[in-house]
């Protein structure tokens, strides 16, 4: 039998990184094919080769058995693959069906595009793969779940009978991720072979036939799902057995240190993000907000941190009550600190030096600055001391930051807000896009901080890590907190119904 | 004030603004940002005058300043896209080199500085007909315009019809708002672009053709006064409404036929010419939704 | 429309292949038009530098592009773009000149400080109307300083039209009267053009060195305008830095009119700083927006625009000869590929390599 596609030998490198080697790949028509690995391990920009985005540098690849090179998306698509991307690919104010046509438009006697006809074409194509969405409302518009529905379909309207996943279940709930998978199992039924990429063991047992393993763009395992164990995987996804436990102190609360009161806010499109959410942390306590994404997190955050100020009711760091008026330096001032979500976005500026950016946030710090002036010299004695306790692979402080790997960065962030010793802290996202060794490294710092008796907000999409870092958790769903628990009282299912708004915890609004 | 002379000067002078709009209006869209529209209309006005001088002819003479203004377009596509340049950088910098190089070609083509007028020069002939004059009310506003100026109102329709009805026009909007949407469906946004930039230079070309032998015969250096950089504005307040672009260049018409009317009554002509630039101002001041100027300009 | 300017540093190979091009295109309209661009050339050359005359012709159009390309520079740095200098000049230095003129008995001493702090206040107080709009409307800035450039000229060519007109002259020439003796530059050395005008050029790219070198206010421009995010993250006031910014922006604007009236015109004459603001943009961008680029810059533009006047005077060569040849270069000096398209790469690479043996043997001494 014809593969439904097969890549041999491909190899890919990047300046300084060899992201795939020599790693071939086949998949039988009717099929859902797992790809798992850690973050960078290379499985995207293996997709990414196969979809047209990149071009191997060494390699052959074969779609139904014909040798092809795909030199765009448009030749991947003609030869009947589809890629659903981890960031989605929709245009925002564009409707479900121009989106959907955006390839291929259907057009009426006169060259303009028939909307009517594309609308019926997208009920057609819903109905026939089970995935109901209205064709003519903005896609900016929709739930994050619709949007995946109408990229999965924008694929099939294109022919794709290939279909790659790319992480899909990062900003799904548990029971949308459900739904999900029994649309994948719908689509192998008719026929398509699916690849999903994830670094989520759990789903990728519970829908592939089979799996490939890739680590640091080799392959290190290659497996039947119904043969194999979720430990094994885990083997060899990272090369050894590791614990991801860190162990604590024993856990003594002491008093208030940050205590949020009222908030509610509406954001700019007037949609209600926050709904009057009430909470405090203590000193010697890590409080984790679990949630998934864009259910109010960084509205929260943001709010607290005083990067905005259209929110009414008030925050309280170390006494001090401030309101949305006040600024971000105010906070600063009494004792926040705060690791961002985006640490590209809003936690570095990329074309400015290392040092340029320690010094972000420290600039009463009297160590290195006097009224008006900064001490260029004493401050890069203090960020190399600094940043070599934490660990971080540099070249030169004057080495632009953008050069530094996520891990390090990252790390070079972290360290940048602990040298301000903070009695607050937050933590957004600490571990996303970094490696495991920097990611226990960063957790062990956090450890290290609650038990000096400061106060950590953890925010994190990764349920997992709020389990195993969190005093208490807090979840937050569609703006308002929805429970709180603690790791011991609850399982990862019950907090997933949670975050699903499909339960709500006794005593809470 | 506001009588028929007025209103069918308001409608004659927001033709070169409205032209430009049009232009970057694509542009926009598509995603580029060309702020080199009042060099590209400069430069225009120049060879369209400079081609009706030598051949006598407006044929010519539109011909050229179109053909001129579609090669700067090409120009500033070339060094932003292909080699990498900036385009606010390259947009400020072409538009100066426009008024510089037109400045240079006058001295060195005809020994003149500051402008050039001639019998030579033969204007696009102004169009009369019976048909317009039996409309009613807006009769008398039709006649006596050049085919640029009943053009520059079409082609605010067609670029309507292009951007928001067309196949073509799914792929300029995707190009602009999600470049990276595009291209994974296969739409190559470079040649959306570059088709966008090619038209925004032919609607300069005709705008600046309609500035030096439209409405007069001559040139003059520096005669655009800021259009370009008035429809920029116009593009960025209409969000993409080509019935809100309309509006705003009527407006910015009125505010100059105005001003020219004003000057009749000895006015002094400094204080009515800058009624059009602080229009701009008050337009930046009062306009609404700025939820959406947002996402435009940041 | 994406206004968002991030200056991106200019590695040195790109400047200088945008020079040759720029230089190239300059030789080819040259030639176009019939001269000999050899001649032509080499004589933009010697007026330029080839004499101490010519020398201190760079240097008296150095001084106010210095100061303007400071203006520009500071913008810049700060993350915003001020297109509106040369409306900001003219109003600043007429509003100065009118000081002066009414204020004609006070010394001389007195009364340059006090016209130059009017024009810097009249300056910043035309540039606050984009800063405002940025900040407080949140649409971009760049339309409504170009805007306010046509409102200033009109406003000044009326003002002096109606108010401030110089009778006593033949002319109708748009001028007021002259300042008093005591009250303008002196020449440094009688008979050449040099003034304090270029000290005072200097003085102000030498603070904005300081402040960008050590100061918080500095850190703080620089970071809000290569990340305004991260610096409001950071608890910087990116709307006060850019507020501040523009401000001193039209203030160093308002300043360099002034200094050209009082070192050179002595009377405010309309439009008699055509181009002061382009070209000072122009420097501060090949200048990298940094103040030792905007030193180089000036002194390269000021030499060019000697050269070119020298040149006009010579042949009948247009002095717009100069905007040709500069907005050329500005517009490959962010083209940061261009150098790799025309093999220059290749070359610098080469040039680097022989060049460090030289530079070590150098160390070694």
């Amino acid at each position: 039998m014809t593969y439904a596609f097969e890549m041999r030998g491909i190899t890919k490198r990047f300046p300084g990184v060899t992201a795939n080697e020599d790693v071939s790949l086949a998949v039988e028509w009717g099929t859902v094919h797992g790809l798992i690995g850690e973050n960078g391990a290379g499985k995207t920009t293996l997709m990414k080769i196969l979809y047209g985005m990149y071009s191997a540098d060494k390699g052959d690849i074969f779609i139904n058995g014909e040798k092809v090179s795909l030199r765009s998306p448009k030749d991947a698509i003609a030869k009947g693959v589809g890629m659903v991307h981890q960031h989605f690919t929709l245009v925002p104010s564009l409707t479900v069906a121009q989106n959907i046509i955006l390839g291929k438009p259907v057009c009426k006697w006169n060259g303009l595009v028939d909307i009517s006809k594309a609308n019926q074409l997208v009920d057609e194509l819903s109905e026939r793969y089970g995935m109901p969405v209205k064709p003519d409302i903005s896609v900016g518009e929709l739930p994050v779940a619709m949007q995946q529905r109408v990229e999965i379909l924008k694929a099939l309207y294109l022919g794709a009978d290939t279909l790659i996943m790319d992480e899909p279940t990062a900003v799904l709930t548990p029971q949308e991720i459900e739904r999900l998978l029994e649309t994948l199992s719908e689509l192998r039924r008719q026929g398509k072979c699916i690849v999903l990429i994830t670094h989520k063991l759990k789903e990728l047992l519970s829908v592939t036939d089979n799996i490939t393993v890739l680590r640091s763009g080799k392959v290190t395992g290659r497996v039947k799902t119904s043969e194999s164990s979720e430990k094994e995987i885990a083997a060899m996804m990272v090369g050894k057995e590791i614990s991801l436990e860190v162990p604590k102190g024993t856990f003594s609360p002491g008093k208030d240190i940050l205590r949020v009161e009222n908030l509610d806010c509406y954001d700019r499109m007037g949609v209600h993000v926050l709904k009057d959410v009430n909470f405090q942390v203590r000193e010697g306590e890590i409080v984790g907000i679990a949630g998934v994404q864009g259910n109010g997190q960084t509205e929260l955050i943001e709010a607290i941190a005083g990067m905005r100020s259209d929110f009414s009711g008030s925050v309280t760091i170390n006494g001090k009550k401030f309101q949305a008026q006040d600024t971000t330096l105010s906070r600063r001032n009494a004792g926040l600190s705060h690791i961002p979500e985006d640490r590209q976005k809003t936690g570095a500026a990329l074309e400015s030096s290392i040092l340029n950016n320690f010094l972000m946030g420290g600039l009463k710090n009297p160590a290195y600055t006097t009224r008006h002036t900064i001490r260029y010299k004493k401050a890069a004695d203090a960020a190399q001391a600094q940043l070599q306790k934490f660990d971080v692979r540099y070249a030169g402080l004057n080495m632009a930051a953008g050069a530094l790997s996520g891990g390090n960065l990252q790390k070079v962030i972290v360290a940048r807000e602990f040298y301000q010793e903070p009695s607050v802290l937050i933590a957004a996202q600490p571990s996303r896009g970094v490696d495991i060794g920097a990611t226990m490294f960063i957790h062990e710092r956090l450890i290290e901080l609650r038990d000096s008796g400061k106060a950590v907000l953890l925010v994190s999409g990764e349920l997992s890590e709020i389990m195993s870092l969190s005093d208490r958790i807090l979840v937050l769903y569609n703006g308002e907190i929805v429970g709180e628990t603690t790791p011991s009282e609850s399982t990862e299912e019950d907090i997933g119904l949670l975050m699903a708004g499909i339960q709500k915890k006794e005593g809470c609004p | 004030m506001i009588s028929g002379a007025v209103l069918a000067g308001a409608i004659q002078m927001a033709v070169p603004i409205l032209l430009c709009a049009t232009g970057a209006l694509l542009n926009d869209r598509a995603g580029t940002t060309n702020i080199s529209m009042e060099g590209a209309m400069l430069i225009s006005a120049f060879f369209a005058v400079a081609g009706s001088y030598y051949t006598s002819s407006w044929a010519a003479g539109l011909i050229a300043g179109v053909l001129v203004s579609v090669l700067l377009s090409l120009v500033f596509f070339l060094i932003t896209q292909v080699l990498g340049g900036d385009e606010l950088i390259v947009g400020l910098s072409l538009s100066i080199l426009m008024s510089g190089l037109t400045e240079f070609l006058l001295r060195q083509m005809f020994g003149r500085a500051g402008s050039l007028f001639s019998d030579r020069i033969q204007g696009i002939p102004k169009i009369q007909s019976e048909a317009f004059a039996a409309v009613p009310v807006l009769g008398p506003l039709l006649n006596g315009n050049t085919w640029i100026v009943y053009f520059a109102y079409i082609a605010l329709y067609l670029a309507y019809l292009l951007i928001y009805r067309s196949p073509f026009g799914l792929k300029i909007l995707a190009s602009g708002e999600k470049p990276d949407a595009a291209a994974t469906v296969g739409i190559n946004v470079v040649l959306v672009r570059f088709i966008c930039n090619l038209i925004c230079g032919v609607l300069c070309g005709l705008a600046g053709v309609q500035l030096s032998i439209g409405y007069l015969t001559l040139f003059t250096e520096g005669m655009t006064v800021g259009r370009g950089f008035i429809a920029l504005g116009a593009v960025m307040f209409c969000q993409g409404k080509p019935l809100r672009l309309l509006g705003i260049t009527l407006f910015f018409g009125l505010a100059q036929s105005l001003s020219n009317q004003m000057q009749l009554f000895q006015l002094p002509s400094e204080l009515v010419l800058v009624i059009p630039y602080i229009a701009v101002i008050l337009l930046t001041l009062f306009h609404l939704d700025k939820k959406k100027a947002n996402s435009l300009s940041g | 429309m994406n206004f968002e300017f991030r200056q991106k540093p200019i590695r040195f190979q790109t400047a200088f292949a945008a020079v040759l091009i720029g230089l190239m295109v300059g030789l080819v309209a040259v030639a176009v038009s019939g001269h000999d661009p050899v001649m032509v050339f080499s004589a933009l050359l010697k007026g330029a530098l080839g004499d101490p005359y010519a020398i201190s012709s760079t240097l008296r159009w150095t001084a106010p592009l210095l100061i303007s390309s400071t203006a520009a520079a500071v913008c810049f740095a700060g993350g915003m773009f001020n297109m509106g200098i040369d409306g900001q000049l003219y109003v600043g230095s007429l509003a100065g000149t009118v000081v002066g003129l009414y204020l004609s008995d006070l010394p001389g001493i007195l009364l340059i400080p006090i016209m130059m702090a009017v024009s810097m206040i009249c300056g910043a107080a035309w540039a606050a109307v984009p800063a405002l709009i940025r900040v407080k409307l949140n649409s971009s800035e760049i339309v409504p300083a170009l805007m306010m450039n046509y409102i200033g000229i009109y406003l000044t060519d009326y003002l002096v039209h109606y108010h401030f007109m110089d009778d006593s002259g033949l002319g109708l020439s748009l001028q007021t009267s002259e300042l008093p003796r005591g009250a303008v530059f002196p020449k440094i050395i009688p008979s050449l053009q040099i003034t304090p005008a270029i000290l005072i050029g200097l003085l102000v790219v030498f603070l904005f060195w300081i402040i960008i070198k050590t100061s918080k206010a500095g850190y703080s421009a620089i970071l809000s305008g290569l990340n305004p995010e991260f610096a409001r993250y950071g608890g910087i006031d990116v709307d006060r830095t850019r507020v501040a910014v523009m401000l001193i922006s039209g203030a160093l604007a308002g300043l360099c009119g002034m200094v050209e009236i009082l070192s050179i015109r002595w009377r405010y004459e309309s439009g008699f700083a055509p181009s002061f603001g382009n070209d000072g943009l122009l420097a501060a961008l090949l200048g990298n927006t940094t103040p030792l680029g905007a030193l180089i810059g000036s002194f390269f533009m000021g030499a060019l625009r000697a050269g070119s006047l020298a040149v006009e005077r010579s042949t009948d060569v247009s002095r717009s000869l100069t905007v040709i040849i500069q907005t050329s270069i500005i517009c490959f000096v962010s083209a940061r590929m261009v150098s790799k398209y025309i093999g220059f790469e290749a070359a610098a690479n080469y040039l680097s390599r022989f060049l460090k043996p030289l530079k070590k043997k150098g160390g070694d001494q």
